[in-house]
């Protein structure tokens, strides 16, 4: 068998240190990365406005009038109402001061608080009804709740 | 030639060829002093506010690398940490977490040594949504849910 000579050898050595230099620089080592972060909500507190859009005049003792409406929702998000409740603040008009004043006893309100169930869009929209205001019988004058609007409020929830 | 020239034309060559190699080495070595060494993970932190129902919010990712060398990130996930989120507003129900798919092996992120990259935008940064659902979600105002996050990266 032929024996290689020294120079053979050194240059077969060379070649080899070359060559594993070259595989070395193309290697890459991996390293992974870990860590840690939060999501949070807004705190919601964008409230909606309940509006009434049924007229609510026309009322006379012993009648009533079905009250209705919809929402102004001013997020940028949907928001959900689950229902409306109406109430009548406390008022007093006496444009006659020989007869009883018109209070807030001589109305009254029903079916509040009324369920909605909608998810309500930004703007102005969904609607709500079911509160009914009516005007009592008494047994004293009333003419002093002629021609009056009759104050309500609501909430939504 | 001599016997004496060709011998010293091979010590020559040889010299020469082992000085190329060595220099080569230290180049290397001196361009990356840690790559000797074990590298450092990469750090990820990302977090967002005030989600609404209904609207996606990207999630800006940092990617830290402490190392002495650049590295270039190929993945990241995220996911909402084994209780992290609140008892009355789970996540299974109210949040939709999608996953930086644009951070790829073939469109890794590159953070140079010692620094850190911020990445903003969905694909390559995560996005989260509070679900709009039809049922009642005050449970989830104000909520709060812990993220955690894994990668992976090459030099």
């Amino acid at each position: 068998m032929k024996r290689f000579s020294k120079r053979t050898w050194v240059v077969a050595g060379v070649a080899a240190i070359v060559a594993l230099s070259t595989v070395g620089a193309f290697a890459y080592w991996t390293v992974t990365g870990s860590g840690s972060g939060s999501a949070s909500t807004a705190a919601g507190n964008a409230a909606i406005t309940v509006n009434q859009t049924s007229a609510s005049s026309g009322l006379y003792p012993g009648g009533s009038v079905a009250l209705s409406g919809n929402f102004t929702n001013p997020a940028s998000y949907n928001q959900y109402v689950t229902a409306v409740s109406a109430s009548i603040p406390a008022f007093s008009f006496q444009s006659d001061g020989s007869k009883p004043a018109c209070t807030q006893a001589d109305f009254s309100l029903s079916g509040s608080p009324a369920a909605v169930g909608q998810d309500v869009a930004p703007g102005t929209g969904g609607s709500w009804s079911g509160i009914t205001l009516s005007m009592t019988n008494a047994a004293t004058n009333q003419d002093n709740c002629k021609s009056v609007t009759v104050p309500v409020t609501y909430t939504s929830n | 030639m001599s016997t004496r020239v060709r011998s010293r034309f091979w010590v020559l060559a040889v010299t020469s060829i082992l000085l190329t190699v060595l220099a080569a080495v230290a180049l290397r070595a001196g361009g990356a002093a840690s790559f000797s060494s074990d590298p450092v993970p990469f750090r990820i932190s990302g977090a967002v506010s005030d989600l609404v129902p209904g609207v996606p919010a990207d999630v800006p990712l940092t990617l830290a690398n402490p190392n002495a060398q650049p590295i270039q990130v190929t993945s990241v996930r995220a996911e909402i940490a084994p209780g992290g989120d609140p008892l009355h507003c789970p996540a299974a129900t109210y949040v939709l977490l999608e996953q930086p798919v644009g951070i790829t092996a073939a469109a890794p992120v590159i953070v140079p040594a010692r620094e850190e990259v911020v990445v903003h935008e969905y694909a390559r940064a995560p996005r989260i949504t509070l679900l709009a659902t039809a049922a009642d979600e005050d449970a989830c105002k104000g909520a709060s849910f812990e993220l955690r996050y894994t990668g992976s990266a090459h030099s």
